[in-house]
């Protein structure tokens, strides 16, 4: 890169007669791209030219003229003194809410000094900065009360996305709408192709997506190609990966140091002699895949003239974990194009085709998953045996992590097509017609083959071996039309929409296993091979199918620029209801008032933007309700035998509630806007508060019903509050341009009702025998349960001091107690803290000079605990066979030695011989990450040109380089289990850490 | 502009027309309303009422932890007081109102119980089922009802009575009376009687199913448990007199895997291991041999269930169903075969720290080698709920009371095992109570034989308020109506 910087822009100058010629170059102040289009003009010489697709100009003024002055749309206009100069080189920084701006609101545009509800536009600039295998996971901190959570680490999976937080105890997953079509996820898109991402926050702007909106509506726009000459577009990233923290666990001879002083302490005698020339087997090590690369290379092409525009694309992506085995890849191909057909109809088409493959292996599982076992394998048993197979430790039964690695590895395989036609009448001057139809395919395929092996009893796959295929397929139909009027009468501007919609989408699924497969040979890997497929009960079928019909309405209104009105309803039909329950109504109102647009507004010139928002609506959750709800399913498993034979039985165990409706949420909104110094300071300050009532629930039923499984009913009420704000700072008037940027959200959850005589729920089982949150009535969700310690005992006379505690000793865990008899009695255990955070934030800041930018950005939650699963086994006062954590280090070894719960004396039996659920295994939460810093560089414009490139970028990246956070574990970033149970929040059983990444990558534009 | 109208509006309405129609989507999988349309699915779900008789709750934990543990004849053992707890708090008197085992125990009968009545209420007047299927199907649920309702009245006493699905209006229904309860359940047994066959016309593939003699059984027991030893005698006379039973000619074929089903069974609870690997209710096998198994290392069990010194002692000398009953340390098992196996079941500080210096192991159920699955699987081996020998001795207890012929029933029993007239023969009532002790010992039926002959005070820590076991929390929380027992 070095050898760039050698070079100094030239520009040519001419001079002819009378007049002077300036010659110049306008560039984004930001990136560095050229500006295409800006209009030069110089006053005095009343002359004018726009700059070319290199953002170059040459005006001719008068010899004496003084001044140029630069405009473009969305940027903020600049004036030149071009005394004596003939070359110039202009940044233009770019207005943020710039007026103008169009924002996407859901079946239509509005533009965003318009906007009445909380919609919030990412920054994709700093979306693109990232090497993220998912859109979701370059999400993570770009917007104010977003809140982007990975539960594994492991390439390409695992993230939830909660728009104002957990607003249910079922599917809080926001609606995705790509390019008009409604879909379920967002990870198969390449983040390249993505144009824009707008996030409807509050129930007045979801409203329009009706029963589908409660949990926040996200749109992305894909790119489109423009008119003009043809834009080519390769960018390409390569990285490394790596962990960027060990699990801290003890060496051979710490490990037999602490043994031998748990066996004394226990009454044993000393278990290893010579502690010190015990080898150490580092597992955690062991697992690693070090340095795993992470690869990227996007290929477009777009342009376009009056009669149509076309994008295509080819996008490949691949990234393998840093766990041994765990692999991401994808392959996405993209064309779209828009026809004038004729001089009223418009048509155009979007297709995009998409492959992922995905490796994984078992994770986040407090037995076996290869990085519990990590924890907890002694530090002494080698890896493999001398002839090269698996070993046993010989202390435990604990299994070997290679070994699982080794033999347990799914893999998943979707083909996915999104297409999408549409065509637009444009008719009597003011209205407008549109009719799209979309189409989703996707098909999962799963496959999952476990070889006959033998590491030693308790792991292991005797006999034969087994191979089981599991396919699960969703066809998705969406035909939506809208008809939209706009209309302007002096100071009245109206816009009307009116729109009707279907959707239907069918699952459907086909699982088949096999057993004994004649070898290990991938190739040989299908059913029709297997000698044993007579396992009829290893095959399962399933097709369901769930329809939506709907109509919707929308009025957008403003008198005098000033004073804003939005109006949205929407009326769903839905299949997953029996007739005359189906049908539900979505209505919403919000109003704004530009306070800066009055009048006596004009003579305050540092507040150039202010806009007070206001809003309610009521949207459904569709996703709370299962299809067909109502109906009472005989289901299969309920077998007997007869006569020594086995006999196939069904049975009814839940029934069907006929009467069932959506989840319905609430949501008032109170929003402000504002932009100081010509908007360089720009803020949004929102609060709200959403309500979501009739929760579905299973409320628990009498047992002499005998319904196994209670139905659902619409019995729950759940509130969150909350308040975000966000900053920004820009300014690019000088060379060194810089910007800062800040989110903060906090959100307060409250669980208002569970239904009759339901007090609270139980949740997050954990190594199968306790529950360890609990959710309760007049409590935030999920709250961690159980008992709550009072450091350690230090000498006798407090041992002695209780009696409820039996058989402890100085050193031993004190528990503080309302029952003084019974330490195991009901009313000792109480709330111990929250897994969901008292606010999180994100910062995010970037340098510019000349052609160098510089941007890092900062990411956080705060005041949230997390269960340190692997700490219930390494943090043992007891267990001689498993390994400890190096903290136990600090353990109490005599008064006043130690009094943090968490490192008691060793040796210490626990009174029920098991693991006491309490708060010495809760860790704070909090954590600040550097999120990623990079450097780029553009190389001039006037170099690149000669070598026929409109721009180029290069830049040095990384991700995840530090994390600021007390907990001890292997990463703070501990989300629900598998994405999907909010009663399971912060519970670490040996999650997948986040990599540390560093990447170079470049990107040309011919 | 017109025709660009026209375009719109017929757009516009394609979108809205028939939309119900549009919105009615079939159900993919059998509801209520589809199910009984034939005597294929009735049968399903016939097999689906006998399903929760064979889980592990009631029939593999808690029957013998009440009928044997909590009475005089066996002590918990396991490893140590902290395993399986609420057996410990059982057999001390301790149980409470949350325990788990009750109230799985509670909740899975009456799952047993509703699944019967969606049967008889599916087939009532149901023309699409054959007439002479349908009587049969609907007196095998209202047996299983039966049976279901009398293992919910041996622990809890009087219970709700539900004989139909219930309304959501209805969920909430106080406890009958016992009296009631039992009306109920004789009513369910003789009705089923009507309709089911006798066990010796049933071809050998349908054994397991409901039959005349096992809805006369549980009659007799009924009239046993209430002291109405008129009709018990009567009762269990015609079961004799059937014809359909008999006793094994060896004692000690009786709890093996081949005997399943055999002559003396009158109602078995099927379990079989069908290499599921797996556990749980879902294996239709029995957890039942590796619970009672000795815990010593070299036996590989977890040694629950442990007979009493009492017991052993309650044998008279030479009476060969001690040895077929109770295993002594270092017995050895099928001694000569393949599977012969050396039984510990003293401590040992190395192999079984947990057993008592001297102990014993239940021998009844326990499987060779060979016929135990891995411990990836649950085993087989039926559950003999009512075997003839229990028949035989209800008629000689009933005859006491009604002062006729109580001896050729007992003798019957004796002479199996070649014992010829009962030492206590002075005292008939002892005799009779002798005899089902060391009969059925460890078959779970000892706690209920105490209690309802009055004899609870034999176990120490017993009062006559412990007869009944509480009733659960969850449920009274659930349903306030229910009011709780004394315990």
């Amino acid at each position: 890169m070095l050898f760039m910087l050698s070079f100094i822009p030239i520009y040519i100058i001419g001079q002819t007669g009378g007049e002077r010629t300036i010659a110049g170059v306008v560039l984004d102040a930001e990136t560095s791209e050229p500006l295409i289009g800006v209009t030069v003009r110089s006053p005095k010489s009343g002359t004018g030219v726009t700059t070319d697709l290199n953002g170059k100009f040459v005006i001719k003024v008068l010899p004496n003229d003084s001044t140029l002055s630069f405009s473009y749309i969305g940027y903020s206009p600049k004036h030149v003194s071009v005394v004596g100069k003939s070359r110039l080189s202009i940044l233009l920084s770019e207005i943020a809410n710039s007026v103008g701006e169009v924002v996407v609101v859901g079946y239509g545009t509005q533009k965003k000094e318009d906007l009445t509800g909380a919609i919030s536009v990412v920054d994709m600039k700093e979306v693109n900065k990232l090497s993220a295998s998912t859109l979701s996971h370059a999400l993570q901190g770009q917007v104010a009360g977003v809140d982007v959570t990975s539960f594994s680490g492991s390439p390409g999976s695992g993230i939830t996305v909660r728009v104002r937080g957990i607003g249910t105890l079922n599917d809080s997953d926001p609606l995705f709408v790509v390019d008009g079509m409604m879909v379920g996820d967002i990870n198969f898109l390449n983040t390249g192709d993505i144009e824009s991402v707008q996030v409807l926050k509050d129930a007045s702007a979801t409203a329009i997506y009706g029963s589908r909106g409660a949990n926040g509506v996200i749109i992305i726009t894909t790119k489109k190609g423009n008119t003009g000459k043809a834009t080519i577009n390769l960018s390409a990233y390569y990285g490394v990966q790596n962990v960027w923290k060990s699990n801290n666990m003890c060496d051979g001879p710490t490990w037999g140091m602490l043994r031998n002083e748990m066996s004394a302490g226990l009454g044993g005698g000393t278990l290893i002699e010579d502690t010190r020339t015990l080898p150490t087997v580092d597992y955690f090590d062991a697992i690693l895949h070090k340095d795993a690369p992470v690869k990227n290379a996007d290929l477009s092409i777009s342009g376009g003239n009056e009669k149509g525009t076309y994008f295509l694309s080819l996008n490949g992506f691949s990234q393998d974990g840093i766990i041994k085995k765990t692999t991401f890849d994808r392959v996405t191909l993209r064309a779209n194009g828009d026809f004038k057909a004729n001089s009223w109809l418009t048509v155009g088409e979007n297709i995009t085709l998409i492959r992922t493959n995905h490796k994984g292996g078992i994770e986040n599982d407090e037995w076996t998953s290869p990085i519990m076992t990590t924890y907890t394998r002694d530090p002494i048993t080698p890896i493999r045996n001398e002839d090269g197979s698996f070993t046993k430790s010989t202390f435990s039964d604990i299994w070997n992590p290679l070994a699982t690695i080794e033999y347990n590895n799914p893999k998943n395989t979707a083909y996915r097509v999104l297409a999408n036609i549409y065509g637009e009448i444009n008719f009597l001057k003011n209205f407008k017609f549109r009719s799209a139809y979309s189409t989703e395919y996707t098909n999962n395929e799963f496959s999952s083959y476990i070889p006959v092996y033998y590491v030693f009893s308790a792991q292991q796959n005797p006999n034969v071996n087994s191979l089981t295929n599991y396919t699960y397929s969703t066809y998705v139909r969406q035909f939506t039309n809208t008809l939209t009027y706009d209309k302007k009468l002096k100071e009245h501007t109206f816009s009307a929409m009116l729109g009707c919609e279907t959707y239907a989408v069918t699952y459907r699924k086909l699982q088949a296993s096999a057993k004994d497969v004649p070898s290990n040979d991938p190739r040989v890997m299908h059913i029709d091979n297997a000698r044993t497929k007579d396992n009829a009960a290893a095959a399962q079928g399933m097709t369901t199918e769930s329809k939506q019909a709907s109509g919707f309405a929308r009025l957008n209104y403003n008198f005098l620029e000033r004073y804003l009105l939005t109006a949205n309803v929407r009326m769903d039909g839905s299949s997953k209801f029996v007739r005359g329950h189906r049908w539900g109504t979505f209505p919403s109102v919000s109003v704004g008032w530009r306070i800066t647009e009055e009048p006596f507004m004009k003579k305050v010139k540092v507040l150039n933007n202010l806009k007070l928002r206001l809003g309610w609506g009521q949207i459904g959750n569709e996703g709370s309700v299962d299809a067909y709800s109502y109906a009472t399913f005989a289901s299969a498993g309920s077998n007997y035998l007869f006569g020594g034979t086995f006999a196939p039985g069904f049975s009814f165990n839940s029934t069907g509630n006929p009467e069932l409706k959506w989840e319905k949420t609430t949501t008032t909104n109170i929003g402000l806007d504002f932009g100081f110094f010509n908007s360089k300071l720009s803020g949004t300050i929102e609060f709200f508060n959403k309500v979501t009532s009739d929760m579905l629930l299973r409320v628990p039923v009498p047992g002499q019903t005998g319904i196994s499984e209670p139905p659902f009913q619409n019995a729950g009420k759940m509130r969150n509050r909350g308040l975000e704000i966000s900053l920004q700072y820009k300014n690019y008037d000088h060379p060194v341009g810089y910007s800062v940027g800040a989110n903060f959200t906090t959100i307060q959850n409250r669980v208002l009702s569970l239904g009759a005589n339901n007090a609270y729920i139980e949740g997050a089982s954990f190594m199968n025998t306790v529950h360890l949150t609990r959710t309760a009535v007049g409590k935030p969700i999920a709250q961690f349960y159980g008992l709550k310690t009072d450091g350690l005992f230090q000498n006798w006379d407090e041992v002695h001091a209780q009696t409820a505690q039996k058989n402890v000793a100085p050193g031993d865990v004190r528990y503080k107690l309302v029952n003084k008899e019974n330490l195991f009695s009901s009313e000792n255990y109480t709330y111990l803290g929250s897994p969901l955070p008292k606010f999180s934030y994100s910062v995010n800041g970037a340098v510019s000079y000349k052609g160098f930018d510089l941007s890092v950005a900062l990411q956080g939650v705060y005041g949230n605990k997390i269960y340190n699963g692997p700490s219930t086994y390494t943090r043992s006062t007891q267990n001689l066979t498993y390994n400890y954590s190096r903290d136990m280090t600090k353990r109490w070894r005599g008064e006043g030695t130690q009094t943090d719960a968490r490192y008691p004396r060793l040796g210490g039996l626990d009174a029920n011989n098991s693991i006491l659920q309490s708060d010495r295994y809760l860790e704070d939460g909090s954590y600040l990450r550097i999120k990623m810093v990079q450097l780029g560089y553009a190389v001039p414009a006037a170099l690149t040109a000669k070598a026929g490139i409109k721009s180029a970028r290069v830049y040095l990246n990384a991700q995840n380089l530090y994390t600021f956070t007390k907990y001890t574990g292997l990463d703070p970033e501990i989300g629900m289990k598998g994405g999907e149970d909010p009663l399971d929040i912060g519970v670490d059983r040996g999650y997948y850490p986040m990599p540390r990444l560093y990447s170079i990558g470049l990107n040309v534009t011919f | 502009m017109k025709r660009y109208l026209t375009y719109v509006l017929s757009f516009a309405l394609l979108g809205f027309t028939s939309c119900e129609g549009f919105l009615d989507t079939d159900v993919p999988s059998i509801d209520q309303h589809t199910f009984f349309s034939g005597e294929q699915t009735a049968y399903s779900a016939l097999v689906g009422i006998y399903d929760p008789a064979g889980w592990m709750e009631y029939i593999q934990f808690l029957d013998w932890a009440i009928g044997d543990v909590v009475s005089d004849d066996a002590t918990k053992g396991g490893g140590g007081d902290s395993d399986q707890p609420q057996i410990y708090d059982l057999e001390h008197f301790r149980a409470t109102p949350e325990m788990a085992t009750l109230s799985t125990v509670w909740e899975q009968n009456y799952e047993g119980i509703n699944r019967a009545n969606r049967l008889i209420e599916g087939l009532k007047d149901n023309t699409a089922v054959k007439e002479d299927v349908r009587k049969r199907f609907i007196a095998e649920a209202r047996f299983m009802r039966g049976y279901y309702y009398f293992c919910l009245i041996k622990v809890f006493g009087a219970v709700p009575i539900v004989d139909h699905i219930l309304a959501p209006s209805e969920y909430k229904g106080p406890r009958n009376t016992l009296e009631q309860c039992w009306t109920f359940v004789e009513n369910d047994f003789k009705a089923a009687m009507e309709g089911l066959p006798h066990k010796k016309a049933m071809p050998a593939t349908e054994l397991g199913r409901a039959t005349w003699g096992a809805a006369a059984a549980f009659l007799t027991k009924a009239y046993i448990f209430q002291a109405k030893w008129k009709p018990a005698e009567a009762q269990a006379k015609a079961i004799v007199a059937s014809g359909d039973y008999d006793l094994q000619p060896n004692y000690g074929d009786l709890f093996t895997i081949a005997t399943d089903n055999g002559i003396e069974s009158v109602f078995d609870i099927q379990l079989k291991d069908f290499k599921m690997t797996q556990w749980g209710d879902e294996n239709e096998g029995s957890m039942l041999e590796i619970y009672q198994r000795s815990r010593d290392d070299r036996n590989g069990g977890w040694g629950f269930d442990q007979p009493t010194q009492s017991l052993y002692d309650e044998f008279e000398p030479g009476d060969i169903r001690r040895e077929w009953t109770i295993i002594k340390n270092g017995d050895v098992l099928w001694q000569g075969t393949a599977d012969e196996e050396t039984i510990y079941t003293n401590y040992d500080p190395v192999h079984n720290p947990d057993a008592p210096r001297i102990g014993y192991c239940k021998r009844k159920g326990t499987l060779p080698k060979s016929q135990r699955p891995d411990m990836t699987d649950a085993a087989s081996l039926n559950v003999r709920v009512i075997r003839f020998a229990d028949v035989l001795l209800w008629q000689a207890e009933a005859a006491v009371h009604n002062n006729s012929d109580w001896q050729t029933p007992l003798n019957h029993v004796r002479a199996r095992v070649g014992l010829g007239e009962s030492p206590y023969k002075a005292d008939p009532l002892k005799a009779v109570y002798h005899e089902r002790r060391v009969e059925l010992a460890l078959e779970s039926h000892r706690y209920w034989d105490l209690v309802r002959t009055g004899r609870g005070s034999l176990m120490e820590g017993y009062t006559d308020s412990k007869r009944y076991f509480p009733i659960p929390q969850k449920e009274i929380n659930l349903n306030p109506n229910l009011k709780q027992n004394p315990y």
